[in-house]
């Protein structure tokens, strides 16, 4: 046994102050490593004009990029929003979980210096005079466009609906902005002390999120049984089609989670009309329409592209794609498979899946280095894969991570997570890290 | 395209403590401070220092295991996976270890010299 005096880590305990200064330095140097790394990247010299029609999450996390990898060139972000929505924190606003202040942000915190932002919607693509003409009637050229201006609800689709009437008479809808979120909880709460009829659904087409849909059932589901009011409530939800979700193993699991929990479905019904007064839901059904009493409902707009692209050249004009006026882009490289100086990033892309968040940022590093390919003459080589992710939210405390792509083949980021189980971790990233990851996204860093 | 940048963590990171930046900036220049009053002391009692600091860093991480389902609007019986089990463990881990380094200045400079058998065990502190 060593004696007190002379055991040697005792001697190196009392550590000197140049050893300590040395170790701090260390530490120093590696908590600013990434930082001098990223510096590091050589910028592309260039005097291109690139306009971004859109500042949602796409186009302020291309004008992030394209600013840092380009040393020179004009970039010009055209959008009047100034407030930034966190859309994927919707439903935890909806759900009493989360306040709106957590969801809200402003634009001009993630727009760079550099970028000349013009606070005013692209009314006008002229793709063959290389501009855009804003809604004041600006014309701004362009070398090069990226088309981000995110897609439009169509609640006037659905008679008798307004945006107006969420949060009154039962009605919810969760993708109307932070305060239709705040809204739907105030319907929620309501339906939940009371109990009664719940009516939920999506439309035919392409949506944005298509998780939330499911998120919100769940959710009401949730706070019912919280509240000991299940027995009181009757849940169905009405499918546009044959399915509840887009990929089989999902649909699987969330057709088994919704008969655990006694929720009725319903398949192909497509929400038509509602009435605010009587409570009444029609729907479209193969064997004709079909009405149905309400206490809550959660309406999901049918979507489609902005008018000013849906009536442009930029739009798709056949195919599958061409009915909600998506942006024709190549799906693997983003760029309009007519005209060649024109990429799209985010919901507006007319491609087979990918209209989260997540997907815009696996989307904005393949658009902004094929873009810079182009501007140098060379041929744009990177790929999206269509990666998309839900965290589906299952109730308040877990989630399931779900990750897929293209092909629809499950391609989760963490192996070790279960995608087809419902765990508290997915609703930790959801609750602490998705919204910091959605911010390094828009700044350009993820 | 890859998905996964191994700088991405450290990108969130600063997201997720921006807003908490102004503070945090005061917090640094306060543990600044103190770490030179105490480096300006010699020998530094680092030993007992440590010690106290990962008992600080230790109980952080008890607080933070016991109130962190909670804290997410969940409850310990949402943690049904032994995947839940270790996230709940390491972010506890984490929030010790970040209380404990930053308990380590102010414990370094506010705590007294060496006890006097590490005095006299420190080969500088013999008469020559």
């Amino acid at each position: 046994m060593a004696e007190r005096g002379t055991s040697p880590f005792r001697v190196t305990t009392e550590v000197s102050r140049r050893k300590f200064l040395k170790l701090s330095a260390l530490g120093l140097a590696a908590a600013g490593a990434p930082a001098a790394f990223r510096g590091a990247q050589a910028r592309l010299a260039t005097t291109a004009r690139i306009v971004i029609a859109g500042a949602g999450a796409g186009g302020l996390a291309m004008a992030s990029r394209l600013s840092r990898l380009l040393d020179g060139a004009h970039i010009t972000v055209i959008d009047r929003k100034e407030v930034h929505d966190y859309q994927p924190g919707f439903p935890l606003v909806a759900a009493g979980i989360w306040n709106t202040d957590k969801v809200v942000s402003r634009n001009s915190d993630f727009l760079p210096a550099s970028v000349e932002w013009i606070k005013a919607m692209v009314a006008e693509y002229d793709p063959e005079a290389n501009r855009v003409v804003t809604d004041g009637g600006q014309a701004v050229r362009y070398d090069y466009l990226v088309v981000a201006p995110g897609l439009q609800l169509d609640y006037r689709r659905i008679d008798g609906m307004d945006i107006g009437l969420i949060g009154e008479n039962g009605i919810a809808s969760v993708y109307a902005g932070h305060e239709a979120a705040a809204n739907t909880w105030r319907a929620m709460r309501r339906f939940v002390e009371r109990g009664g009829i719940g009516l939920f659904g999506r439309p035919p087409g392409d949506i944005k999120c298509a998780g939330a849909p499911l998120k919100i059932t769940m959710l009401v589901d949730y706070r019912l049984r919280e509240a000991g009011n299940r027995g009181r409530a009757r849940l169905i939800y009405n499918a546009d089609s044959q399915a509840l979700f887009g990929v089989k193993p999902v649909n699987d699991k969330v057709t088994q989670l919704f008969a655990e929990r006694e929720i009725a479905v319903n398949y192909d019904h497509e929400l038509t009309t509602i009435d605010p007064g009587r409570k009444e839901a029609t729907y479209r059904t193969a064997s004709g329409p079909v009405t149905m009493r309400y206490d809550f409902i959660h309406v999901v707009p049918p979507m489609s592209a902005p008018d000013s692209l849906k009536q442009s050249p930029l739009a798709w004009q056949d195919g599958p794609f061409a009915a909600q006026g998506w942006l024709e882009v190549d799906q693997y490289s983003l760029r309009h498979r007519r005209y060649p100086n024109v990429f799209g990033v985010g919901d507006v892309n007319g491609v087979p899946r990918g209209k989260t968040a997540a997907s815009v940022k696996l989307q904005t590093p393949v658009a902004t280095q094929n873009l810079i390919d182009v501007i140098q003459d060379r041929e744009p080589l990177a790929r999206y894969n269509g990666y998309t992710s839900c965290p589906l939210i299952t109730g308040i405390g877990q989630a399931m991570l779900v990750e897929f792509d293209y092909e629809g083949r499950l391609t989760p980021s963490f192996p070790f997570i279960d995608p087809l189980r419902p765990q508290w971790t997915p609703w930790l990233l959801e609750e602490f890290l998705l919204r910091p990851a959605y911010d390094a996204m828009l700044r350009g860093r993820a | 395209m890859n998905r996964f940048d191994p700088l991405m963590p450290v990108f969130v990171v600063l997201e997720l403590i921006r807003p908490l930046l102004p503070v945090l900036a005061v917090v640094a220049v306060v543990e600044l401070v103190l770490l030179g009053f105490a480096l300006s002391r010699r020998p530094l009692p680092l030993r007992r220092t440590l010690k106290r600091a990962a008992w600080i860093g230790a109980i952080a991480a008890a607080v933070t295991a016991v109130t962190l389902p909670a804290l997410t609007h969940s409850h310990f019986s949402d943690l049904n996976s032994v995947v839940d089990v270790l996230a709940l463990i390491v972010a506890a881990l984490g929030a010790g270890i970040v209380v404990a380094l930053l308990c380590l200045p102010p414990l370094l400079a506010f705590s007294g010299g060496p006890r006097r058998a590490e005095r006299i065990s420190s080969p500088s502190s013999r008469p020559t």
